[in-house]
């Protein structure tokens, strides 16, 4: 069983960076750090840190939108694993409601998910995109789906508590 | 929506999935956390894991929901009583009883979605909010005291709603090196404390609401912390002015110290 925790304040906080403007490119992307705790039948994902990719790290390309350099890739996997975090590639979709994994978010996560589980092959990593008032998230694992799978539980925590709970 | 809650169809057409699929834990099935464990069966909640490790007692009756004078000659445990009350209610629900402390089960109480703390001392509170805070789960505090003021008994009580980056009952100025320092002098010798049935049926009553509110959202009014206190004696509850100058970020518990505690 895999939850996802994220607290009102980070979620607020990523939300504003990731409707900034940027020059070239159509939408950011950052990187959520989680700390993973045991349950008695899995793991909790905390997050606790958004780290947002920095103008310069972003690559011309209008064939997506959004594209960056690995600089970013290898200050993410960095912070991995001096701070022993798991990781979420964040974007955003800026609609209300429940947000999907569009067929490029899928074809781009199957290949920079496997990076991190490599790296840190003790954590769950993963990918979360946001809504105006939603998320959904994929994770990967070394012993989860090689496709990634829905975590059973992802809670927003806040004055308003929001939960998706996976019945499958 | 079934006919056993269509009279509280205004939470909103998602509200009995919500209350089906959450985790609701109660640390305390005394005088306080007994009502709450009754409300949550009546409300629809199905998942909800019960923590305390005392039996039943005959100074417990005058406050202890769903106890009866058996339990008592049972030495019945405190949270057998509430498992019984709350599947008379709805067989459906699935309750897990720890007749321990909680921290002896500290691995379960992660998977709740909220922890409802109905303990008697400022220490247990610290305890409970230090965890509750490291592992993102929002906490609703009750509590109820009386003091002797111009000889006269003063009822009074608190809820408090601790939320990750939100004031803390530190913060709420509730927990003081203060308080925490003159419990531990007294730590044995003060007896027990005044509790009533009245009281704890209020304090818990409103710690319901805000907690359908936190899951439902269904009145739109809340935005952040709570901390509500209760006049016994004028059977009053207003909002602490504390609330308004309690600083806006919590210094006590930083974002970034979630989880267990690690060194890398």
């Amino acid at each position: 069983m895999i939850t996802l925790r994220i607290s009102n304040h980070l979620f607020e906080e990523m939300l504003r960076d990731l409707r900034r403007p940027h020059e070239h490119a159509g939408e950011r992307v950052g990187f959520m750090h989680c700390r993973q705790s045991s349950l008695r039948y899995g793991s909790l994902l905390l997050a606790h840190k958004y780290r947002p990719i920095r103008d310069d790290q972003y690559l011309e390309d209008a064939s997506v939108g959004a594209r960056f350099d690995g600089s970013s890739i290898r200050e993410a996997m960095q912070t991995a694993l001096t701070e022993g975090t798991s990781v979420f590639h964040v974007h955003l979709h800026e609609h209300a409601g429940q947000p999907r994994f569009s067929g490029i978010d899928r074809r781009e996560m199957r290949q920079i998910m496997p990076c991190f589980v490599n790296l840190c092959p003790e954590r769950v990593h993963g990918a979360l995109v946001l809504s105006a008032d939603s998320a959904f998230a994929n994770v990967w694992g070394a012993n989860l789906a090689p496709e990634g799978q829905g975590p059973d539980k992802l809670c927003l925590v806040g004055p308003r508590i929001k939960l998706w709970v996976n019945h499958d | 929506m079934t006919s056993r809650h269509a009279r509280q169809s205004f939470l909103g057409p998602q509200a009995p999935n919500t209350f089906a699929s959450c985790v609701v834990a109660i640390v305390g099935l005394g005088g306080g956390g007994s009502h709450i464990a009754q409300q949550l069966a009546h409300i629809g909640f199905l998942n909800v894991q019960l923590y305390d490790g005392d039996t039943a007692e005959l100074s417990n009756l005058n406050r202890l929901i769903g106890a009866c004078l058996d339990d008592v000659q049972n030495r019945t445990k405190k949270v057998d009583i509430a498992r019984r009350m709350m599947l008379a209610v709805n067989p459906d629900m699935r309750i897990e009883t720890f007749a321990c402390n909680w921290q002896l089960a500290a691995q379960s109480i992660r998977e709740a979605d909220v922890i409802v703390s109905c303990v008697d001392s400022y220490a247990a509170r610290q305890d409970i909010e230090a965890t509750a805070r490291r592992f993102l789960i929002p906490l609703l505090d009750i509590g109820m005291d009386l003091h002797l003021i111009d000889q006269k008994p003063h009822m009074s009580g608190q809820v408090i709603l601790s939320l990750a980056g939100s004031p803390c009952m530190k913060c709420l100025g509730f927990l003081t090196e203060d308080n925490l320092q003159k419990e531990a002098e007294q730590y044995g010798a003060a007896g027990a404390r005044p509790q009533v049935v009245w009281a704890n049926g209020v304090l818990a009553s409103i710690a319901v609401g805000l907690l359908v509110d936190l899951f439902t959202g269904w009145n739109g009014l809340r935005s952040g912390a709570e901390y509500l206190h209760f006049d016994g004696n004028t059977h009053q509850v207003s909002r602490s002015p504390r609330i308004e100058f309690a600083p806006k970020t919590c210094s006590h518990f930083p974002p970034d110290e979630v989880g267990e505690p690690v060194f890398h």
